[in-house]
């Protein structure tokens, strides 16, 4: 079985490779999107996507030659259940900002928090209806209509 | 004349500040940053994030009114939950609950709150005051950098962010660079041709800096504390938490005087170089005082010095720490950033022409520092009881209300959907690169300071035509340029020393 600084290094290898090649799709987007590599405007994003490069592939000697290995380590130790419920509320999240052009800050806030209340662990069905509805009320009336800052009012409910 | 002029300016500055309106928001700001730094795992950083969509529809100086409160509150309140559960609600209150707990298990919690405090209150007067003192000379020597001292400046400021916050220099440096990068998107500053954006119109602005900074800063420390809730045994603990015991003794107060103006000195050089922050201010106050005291052993058994010292540290940070960012504008650390952002989005740019173009303002600013210490020392011993009734709230139940305020947050400024799709963009990326040992702050920072760092470089190269030698012919770019590398040199020496010492107490734990 490995050793967590094993898991350490193995987990740095990979990630300075990974951060190596984005860099390197980096650099060919400079030279789509603003224009020959060796010219003003494409100086700082070269220096960021070549830095980046260079970091990354350095990381992973670095890991490579185990020299990292007393370094803090990320491993999460969580269950497939635990993993499932974190996933999960990423991907709520993500919903959430697409469907709130439809839904509106209201319901969508509304069902977000159900929603994560729900993954995060809560059986407490008061707590589940009183959290959500409280939080989108103080939203809604002291920052909306008290404050006067406007709120996404979702494309369902304008007939659109 | 000058001294009339400078009095004038003193004048409008104390009128405008001394506004009802000013006044009421320092007042919601110390409150509010009270009551979200008592929280655990939520920061000062994210409490200022989180509060400046509201101020976008107000006057600039309201705005940072109410944000310079929250911070200085957020800093104090970082130290309730510290003392009374031993779970502090910032990461500089970590020092602070070494003997605050201790003095709450001996029934003495409300003598120990009272003692951080005064010492978080007169360690940021003296702070301010420093501020106040060295702020204008060195804007006007600042004012006479041309572009390639700047530019020299901007890259010692990264290396020693870089350095700072991740758990490797290279992952520092590697946040860095991505920040620079993901600063070119949107309008190229000099010519207004389009880069990075894919021909989607949002970005043509480049990446919104609020969206970016709520969803990296707050998003993702949702998301964190999210694993820890659902990784945790007791996810809907209910904290027990009592007020109780006697006061602070005016005696006890004056036997605490001296390692509060010592802490307050130490935490005000912290502020003051950029990287170093009121973390380490506050861990470095505290040894000091625990050092100096004559008997250390008394530290960490509820010994009021070591309350007193770090809170004085870490508040002795705030008003220093805006030295670099209102004479240079570079932001020292990441509470001062999203200070720097807020002003930014207020359309003031940070920097030694806003002493020139806006010294109402400036020492408008100086006088709200001060005004809102004083808040501070009169507004939270009567709220207490409500801060102690937010902390006893588990942290499930606050984590899905942060998640929706990120996501108003992050649509009120522009009113925009899109900007609220990079939130969650970058809440994503925030969370993974906190996985990863990679710092968010050196990304933020990397990413403000981008545009300033590349409209100087191209400016210095083409004053020079093209000569790269500029930057090392001109005497204070030259050294602005050794002390980027002597930093780095030295930065890479104490990580390594740190990770020895870990891999010596690892091998030493294994012997034992």
């Amino acid at each position: 079985m490995p050793s967590r600084s094993q898991k350490q290094m193995s987990s740095d290898f990979w990630l300075g490779l990974g951060i190596a090649a984005g860099a390197g799709i980096g650099i060919v987007l400079i030279r789509a999107q603003v224009g020959p590599l060796f010219q003003a405007r494409s100086i700082l994003p070269l220096v960021g996507a070549g830095g980046c490069l260079i970091l990354g592939l350095c990381l992973a000697l670095h890991a490579y030659s185990g020299q990292m290995q007393t370094s803090k380590s990320v491993e999460s130790g969580m269950t497939s259940m635990q993993m499932m419920r974190l996933t999960g509320a990423i991907a709520v999240i993500i919903l959430h900002a697409i469907f709130l052009k439809y839904l509106g800050l209201v319901v969508a806030g509304i069902s977000l928090q159900v929603m994560l209340l729900t993954l995060v662990g809560s059986r407490n069905i008061m707590a589940i209806t009183l959290l959500p509805l409280a939080s989108v009320a103080a939203l809604y009336f002291g920052i909306s209509i008290l404050l006067g800052v406007p709120l996404p009012e979702g494309l369902l409910w304008q007939g659109g | 004349m000058l001294g009339a002029s400078f009095f004038d300016i003193l004048g409008s500055a104390a009128a405008n500040v001394a506004s009802l309106d000013n006044l009421t928001a320092i007042v919601i700001g110390v409150l509010t940053g009270v009551v979200l730094g008592a929280i655990p795992g939520l920061s000062g950083t994210m409490a200022i994030a989180l509060m400046i969509p509201l101020t976008f529809h107000w006057t600039p100086l309201f705005s940072i009114s109410l944000l310079m409160g929250c911070w200085k509150g957020s800093v104090y309140g970082g130290s309730i939950s510290g003392i009374l559960l031993n779970t502090p609600g910032t990461p500089e209150a970590a020092p602070t609950a070494l003997d605050g707990y201790p003095l709450t298990l001996q029934g003495k919690s409300y003598k120990a709150l009272q003692m951080a405090l005064f010492a978080s209150v007169a360690g940021a007067l003296i702070s301010d005051a420093l501020l106040f003192a060295a702020a204008p000379p060195i804007s006007l020597l600042a004012v006479k950098f041309g572009p390639a001292e700047i530019t020299s400046l901007v890259l010692f400021s990264l290396v020693i962010v870089a350095g700072t916050g991740s758990s490797s220099v290279l992952k520092g440096l590697i946040a860095t660079c991505l920040g620079l990068y993901l600063a070119t998107v949107g309008l190229d500053p000099v010519d207004s041709q389009r880069r990075l954006t894919f021909g989607i119109l949002h970005l043509d602005q480049g990446i919104d800096l609020l969206a970016m900074m709520i969803g990296l800063l707050v998003l993702s420390e949702v998301l964190v504390q999210f694993k820890e809730v659902v990784t945790s045994q007791t996810p809907m603990r209910v904290n027990t938490v009592s007020l109780k015991g006697p006061r602070l003794t005016f005696k006890e107060f004056k036997r605490c005087a001296g390692v509060i103006f010592k802490s307050s000195m130490i935490g005000s050089f912290c502020g003051a170089l950029p990287g170093v922050g009121s973390i380490t201010a506050a861990f470095v106050g505290y040894d000091h005082a625990r050092v100096a005291s004559g008997h250390p052993e008394t530290f960490g058994k509820g010994e009021l010095k070591g309350v007193a010292a770090p809170e004085a540290a870490n508040n002795a940070v705030c008003g220093t720490a805006l030295v670099p960012m209102i004479t240079l504008g570079i932001p020292g650390s990441l509470s001062v950033a999203i200070i720097m952002g807020a002003f930014m989005i207020h359309g003031l740019a940070p920097g030694p022409m806003l002493m020139v173009e806006e010294p109402v303002f400036v020492y408008s600013l100086f006088f709200l520092l001060v005004i809102s210490d004083l808040v501070l020392l009169l507004l939270p011993l009567p709220l207490l009881p409500l801060a102690t009734w937010i902390v006893r709230l588990p942290r499930a139940y606050l984590l899905p209300a942060i998640t929706l305020f990120c996501f108003f947050g992050a649509y009120a400024t522009n009113q925009s959907l899109f900007d609220v799709q990079v939130m969650v963009l970058f809440g994503i990326i925030g969370f993974l690169l906190k996985s990863w040992g990679i710092s968010a702050a050196a990304l933020l920072i990397a990413f403000i300071l981008g545009p300033m760092a590349e409209t100087n470089l191209r400016l210095a190269l083409a004053l020079s035509d093209g000569d790269g030698l500029v930057f090392l012919t001109r005497p204070i770019s030259a050294l602005f340029l050794v002390l980027a590398v002597a930093s780095l040199v030295l930065i890479v020496r104490r990580h390594r020393n740190h990770r020895r010492g870990e891999k010596q107490s690892a091998v030493n734990l294994t012997l034992e």
